[in-house]
């Protein structure tokens, strides 16, 4: 094409001598390139003949390692979704009817469901009542709701989530104080054997009891205002005459189990929570109960949710309301209330069963619950890694697009909107991720903004495995788009312009110089950004909920081992494997990050 | 890759007719350029002290600078200087550090523009870097990675032919053969080059017309000055 290069080829071939040229080079130039290869040209002049040989080759090579490496990760994802038991699959075999429980009650439920003789498979979540039902109110997949108290069913059966009129009373609990056993206990010359006691406390004993705690705050744990334990404690406390014997002392934590645990630990010296949590734990032993009267009846209730549409639910709620059921549940450290009363029936103000006397219950519920009885084993670890790899995988291919289009831009752009945008952008990096959550819920919850139109479209977001894979994108997205930025800032802007210069517009630029230059950034951004999604927890549990096979990751996980019974030995694992990944993923991304900067160092000056 | 398609071919004969008419304005910062260069030499040098905005020109003539406004003309063709963008120019810039872009072995960075490999590398072997066809921008010498830029730089010239500093890395024997390589390709091709430098032997060697940048604006350097006046192109030194 150019009469120039064509004639010096065809008439004068050897009129710029490749080979003098490069011999003197290597005379000249003293790299060590040279040094060591001085036949290079040779090696080049003879493939330029070849039509289709070397030319494109680097760019090739580069072209296909990428390719490669996004092969790989899609096929492990797929092979992720595929070994993922019932995650994102459909299966042939019924759903399991998704229990959502109080957490005091979950070990009931288990061993209830253990000997259920219908063959659905069962599925708990357990937290907070307070939290449950605002959850299922949001639109959390349940078909049964369970709660331990009758304030929060009347409340659910308000807000129109469970079925009118299937509220069925299921079991009653009380409420104790209790020490980490082998701890000093106070000095009550009645206390009988630790953990089988059977004492009432009055004013005077609680009394004693918080005076015999050595040390300063706080002394007793109790569960928040809204939580149902939490609120007869107060009541309690109150109907004693005891606030301000407490008052500031108090430890209010999330939820029944992990009043428990915080005395089990040892964090605190005395708890007050329910007898069933309490009962069979070989690391708590019982002070006493508090009087039946002096707190509202903590009882457990059932209902069906509505627009469940499972057909085991009934049956269920039934069979807990039962009678056969009841040595069960007094085993589980319950009392059995009254006759079954259904919620209409029933005022809410005072106790409606007379108070039992708990010297009455007639089983000691420490022997009779054994510890090795094969259920509550709690979540796998193999399926909740798996479950958290992929979530962190999908996140980051889905806010891998976003994340390059906008840190390129806030990397370039010289439009006023930059700052405001950045900073929106950094939002999510600075906000508690719980807020985040609630965001979210806000737009993509069944009550929400966006949550209806995608109802039409027969998608429910909220509380859904994609859920969580939705919050660990928004979470991870800042982190990925700022070092996306970083890496497009990096690259200087002078390349894209000889590129222009070369004829390349700007779409081809982005495509064949700017982002093979930011690539290694890229992905340190995306592996910063997997790392953010697998840790990702306080958005997660408010979005998608800790449902155990569906949305638990190993950050959920670990928090559900927490507080329950059978967690403290295995919770190790678990923080072992987040360990493990934590620092794996950390690894790569400072190989990256040193990639990105050898990359830019290549070339270009001097 | 596409701009050789989109370009009209460069036709023509070495007359009198005017090859470069540039009228430029730009004001940024410290910067204040108001110049105007006319003439009907195909080989122009922009000399001038350091600062003054010699890389500027030729950044808005290779289409850099969105905000310069003025015309340019070259050739047959005329553009207002801010509005045709520098993938539809044609021009062949070598910036004064070679920029090439570090992710592509050499042959890569020269046939980037569409250039195909038999044409790239008989250019990369007039100035002596076809030897270096498959090797990465990051092990090249200075002088290497120069002469790899200004062999993309004449690959790519289909209407304009910028050099910033070309020759600054290499040594004298081997700029003298460089610049001779350059003499003669602008021999061979109707192509008007601008040429920055510092160095006198460079516009010297080959052949410019010297024009001088100061704060006052561009002005032609006296012909007597500029040591062999303009020859008669089309010939080989």
């Amino acid at each position: 094409m150019t009469p120039w290069g064509r004639r010096n080829r065809r008439g004068h071939p050897r009129t710029v001598d490749p080979g003098r040229g490069g011999g003197q080079h290597a005379l000249l130039d003293f790299s060590p390139q040279h040094a060591r290869r001085p036949r290079t040209v040779t090696l080049s002049t003879r493939q330029l003949p070849t039509p289709l040989g070397g030319s494109r080759r680097g760019a090739v090579v580069v072209a296909v390692r990428v390719r490669a490496a996004v092969a790989i990760l899609v096929a492990l994802v797929v092979w992720l979704i595929a070994a993922m038991p019932g995650s994102a699959q459909v299966s042939t075999v019924p759903p399991p009817l998704r229990v959502w429980s109080a957490v005091s009650v979950g070990p009931l439920l288990e061993r209830l469901a253990d000997s259920w003789s219908d063959g659905t498979g069962i599925r708990f979540v357990t937290d907070a009542t307070s939290r449950i039902v605002p959850q299922i109110a949001a639109g959390a997949p349940a078909d049964v709701l369970v709660t331990a108290d009758r304030t929060w069913m009347l409340e659910a059966t308000d807000l129109g989530i469970v079925e009118p009129g299937s509220a069925r009373r299921i079991a009653r609990n009380r409420l104790v104080i209790f020490a980490r056993a082998g701890s000093a206990g106070a000095p009550e010359p009645d206390r009988v054997e630790a953990g089988t006691t059977n004492a009432i406390l009055d004013a005077a004993a609680v009394r004693a009891l918080l005076k015999g705690v050595r040390g300063p705050d706080p002394i007793l744990a109790l569960a928040g205002p809204d939580v149902p334990v939490g609120r007869y404690a107060r009541e309690a406390l109150r109907s004693l005459g005891l606030e301000g014997d407490v008052d500031r002392r108090v430890v209010a934590v999330g939820n029944a189990r992990a009043v428990v645990n915080a005395v089990a630990v040892g964090e605190v010296p005395l708890g007050l929570g329910y007898a069933s949590d309490v009962a069979g734990d070989p690391a708590l032993r019982i002070e006493g109960y508090l009087p039946a009267d002096s707190y509202g009846p903590a009882e457990v209730w059932a209902a069906i949710v509505r627009g469940t549409g499972h057909t085991a639910a009934q049956a269920f709620v039934d069979e807990l309301a039962s009678a056969s059921r009841a040595e069960l549940i007094r085993s589980a450290g319950f009392t059995v209330p009254g006759p079954d009363v259904r919620l209409d029936a029933v005022d809410v103000g005072g106790p409606d069963v007379p108070a039992r006397s708990p010297g009455a219950a007639s089983v000691t519920p420490r022997r009779d619950r054994p510890r090795t009885d094969g259920i509550a084993e709690g979540p796998a670890l193999g399926p909740v890694v798996l479950r958290s790899i992929l979530v962190g995988l999908l996140a980051v291919m889905f806010a891998t697009l976003p994340a390059v289009m906008l840190g390129r831009w806030l990397a370039r752009t010289h439009s006023r909107a930059r700052g405001p945008v950045g900073a929106v952008l950094l939002l999510p990096l600075v906000l508690p991720p719980v807020v985040t959550g609630f965001v979210l819920l806000a737009l993509f919850g069944s009550s929400g903004l966006l949550g209806p139109l995608l109802a039409q479209f027969g998608v429910r977001l909220s509380f859904s495995f994609w859920a969580a894979v939705l919050a660990a994108a928004v979470v991870g997205f800042p982190l990925y788009a700022v070092v996306v930025r970083n890496a497009f800032e990096s690259v200087d802007p002078r390349y894209e312009e000889l590129a222009w210069t070369l004829g390349a517009r700007p779409r081809s630029t982005f495509r064949r110089v700017a982002l093979p230059l930011a690539l290694p950034g890229v992905a340190a951004g995306a592996v910063l950004a997997l790392a953010r999604g697998l840790g990702e927890f306080g958005a997660t549990i408010v979005v998608a909920g800790n449902i155990e096979g569906e949305t638990q990751t190993l950050a959920l996980a670990v928090y559900r081992l927490l507080e329950s019974p059978e967690g403290r030995g295995r919770i190790w694992l678990f923080v072992l494997a987040s360990a493990v990944i934590a620092v794996l993923g950390l690894a790569l991304w400072e190989w990256l990050s040193t990639r990105q900067r050898a990359r830019l160092l290549d070339g270009g000056g001097r | 890759m596409s701009a050789e398609r989109d370009l009209p071919p460069m036709t023509g004969t070495a007359t009198a007719r005017i090859r470069l008419d540039v009228e430029l304005r730009l004001r940024r910062g410290t910067l204040d350029l108001d110049t105007h260069l006319r003439t009907s030499e195909q080989r122009v040098a922009i000399v001038g002290p350091s600062g003054i905005g010699k890389t500027t020109i030729l950044r808005i003539l290779a289409g850099l600078e969105p905000t310069a406004a003025g015309r340019l003309s070259v050739g047959d063709v005329t553009w207002s200087a801010g509005d045709v963008p520098p993938w539809e120019r044609g021009v062949g810039w070598m910036p004064q550090d070679a920029l090439l872009f570090p992710h592509l072995d050499v042959l890569e960075n020269l046939t980037f523009g569409g250039a195909d490999r038999a044409h790239a590398s008989t250019t990369a072997a007039a100035v002596e870097c076809d030897h270096l066809l498959h090797r990465r921008p990051r092990n090249l010498s200075g002088g290497e990675r120069q002469r790899v830029a200004l062999a993309r730089a004449l690959v790519s010239a289909k209407r304009l032919l910028l050099l910033d500093e070309p020759f600054g890395a290499l040594d004298d024997a081997r700029r003298h053969r460089v610049i001779g390589a350059v003499d003669r390709w602008l021999a061979d091709h109707d192509v008007p080059m601008v040429l920055v430098s510092h160095d006198r032997r460079d516009a010297a060697g080959l052949r410019c017309e010297r024009w001088v940048l100061s704060e006052g604006g561009l002005k032609r350097a006296d012909p007597s000055v500029a040591q062999p006046a303009a020859a008669d192109e089309g010939q080989a030194p």
